[in-house]
């Protein structure tokens, strides 16, 4: 246990504040400290040790709330893929077209990503070290994501054939290009590469000039100030 | 080790005859094959060094011998099984000309390939994202050798080529249905994706309607 208390921890002794308050509280400081703890090193070196110290919890408090590691990673981990879920359901709704949506869903995505790297790099690259539940959960995710884009398919010109694969294929590309970026240090530059990942989602929907035109849409500064906007803070578990 | 038959891949017991060297191949090619089926059943956190040399048919010490350690017998086990599908799409790439064609014929060996052999299979495509980050590291290679394969056909095309950011995108997303399809233990059927993949890779380089006429 650390001798000194940080910044988010409740003060010790009695204090008054009710028990559901105070367990919520250090479920979020446990899986928050999963989130930090993982991404430093990696799923197979995390620790129950180094969870509850990050935490600033005792043992007995984590195996009150988790029956071990991997609970405990699974339930971070659906936290942060359902925050973010939220935030790009929730941004994309804003938009009148499908291929604004899209525009607004994935800015949304980079953004969130780009500003808690360590969320970036529990949901992208440690879930797929995490043990078949963990693939579980992350297939359930990338499939939420495919239905997301899968309107899409309505999308094309009169007589343009869409591939049958291109809703699944666009997620995948995408998760390539955000796990690569993840692995090389270079999550906060996410969101700059909205308009080419853009343009490249959109074309196998819409045909080249159309996506091309999106593209250049994103690429007005304003575009993507204004999802940011929308957006500052609040980057928890 | 207590062993009561000798498996049909492992060398006669006591004098034979074959060379030393001969000897510590065949040990080390019978200690990686069973890192691709001990991982395929156990995933790799799970496989443990005693896992391995059960399966392999070899004493602790050889297993020693050859490896430092589980991680480096998984990496060797990687690095020769991505060197023979890489290697394996090169030459199914190249035996056909023009654009279209190269890459129906690189995707359609690669998915045979992979369909062949599910416990290589799995290896290659689920558990070396679990194996640590060297072994990410050495994926993200092969997945740049992939790319590099669509690139330097596309440099052909008359068009001007799109984005560089499109032919990691098109492997990422081939590699994310081929996984996808694998965790459900669709392996054998592999094959049949073929047609779609194709299409959704072609679509970027010719366009819609010659994309979807191959």
């Amino acid at each position: 246990m650390p001798s000194t208390r940080m910044p988010h921890q409740l003060p010790s002794g009695r204090h008054g504040l009710p028990r559901s308050f105070v367990e919520n509280n250090q479920r979020q400081r446990v899986l928050r400290a999963v989130v930090e703890v993982a991404s430093g090193t990696g799923y197979g070196g995390l620790t129950v040790r180094d969870v509850i110290t990050r935490a600033g919890v005792s043992r007995r408090t984590f195996y009150e709330h988790f029956e071990n590691k991997e609970q405990a990673f699974l339930a971070a981990y659906e936290a942060v893929v359902r925050r973010l879920a939220e935030d790009v359901q929730a941004s994309s709704a804003r938009g009148g077209s499908w291929s604004e949506r899209v525009t607004l869903g994935l800015a949304t995505f980079l953004e969130r990503l780009a500003g808690d790297p360590a969320v970036a790099h529990l949901c992208v690259v440690e879930v797929l070290a995490a043990g078949p539940a963990a693939l579980t959960k992350r297939a359930a995710a990338m499939d939420a994501f495919r239905r997301f884009l899968e309107p899409g398919l309505e999308e094309a010109p009169p007589g343009m054939p869409v591939p049958a694969l291109a809703a699944e294929t666009a997620v995948g590309g995408v998760y390539e290009v955000v796990y690569s970026a993840v692995l090389q240090g270079r999550t906060a530059e996410l969101p700059t590469l909205l308009p080419d990942l853009l343009q490249i989602m959109l074309l196998p929907f819409v045909g080249a000039e159309a996506a091309a035109a999106e593209a250049m849409r994103a690429r007005r500064p304003e575009a993507g100030q204004s999802t940011m906007a929308m957006q500052s803070g609040n980057t928890e578990p | 080790m207590a062993r009561s038959g000798r498996q049909e891949h492992q060398l006669p017991p006591g004098r034979h005859g074959l060379s030393r060297s001969f000897v510590a191949q065949n040990q080390r090619e019978r200690i990686l094959t069973a890192v691709a089926d001990v991982t395929s059943a156990a995933s790799y956190p799970e496989m443990t060094v005693e896992d391995i040399i059960v399966t392999a048919g070899v004493s602790r010490r050889t297993f020693y011998e050859h490896f430092e350690n589980k991680e480096q017998a998984f990496l060797a086990a990687y690095d020769e099984a991505s060197a023979r599908l890489l290697a394996a799409v090169r030459a199914a790439y190249e035996s056909r000309q023009g654009f279209a064609e190269r890459i129906g014929a690189g995707i359609e060996a690669f998915l045979f390939l992979l369909a062949a052999d599910p416990p290589f299979a799995r290896m290659c495509i689920v558990e070396v994202m679990a194996a640590g980050p060297e072994a990410v590291a050495r994926r993200n290679a092969v997945m740049g050798g992939f790319a590099e394969m669509i690139e330097e056909n596309a440099r052909e095309l008359a068009e001007s080529p799109p984005s560089e950011l499109t032919a990691e995108t098109v492997v990422g997303g081939i590699y994310d249905v081929v996984y996808t399809r694998i965790l459900r233990g669709e392996i054998r059927e592999l094959p049949t994706l073929a047609p779609d993949l194709v299409q959704t890779t072609l679509v970027h380089y010719l366009g819609p309607d010659a994309a979807s006429q191959l």
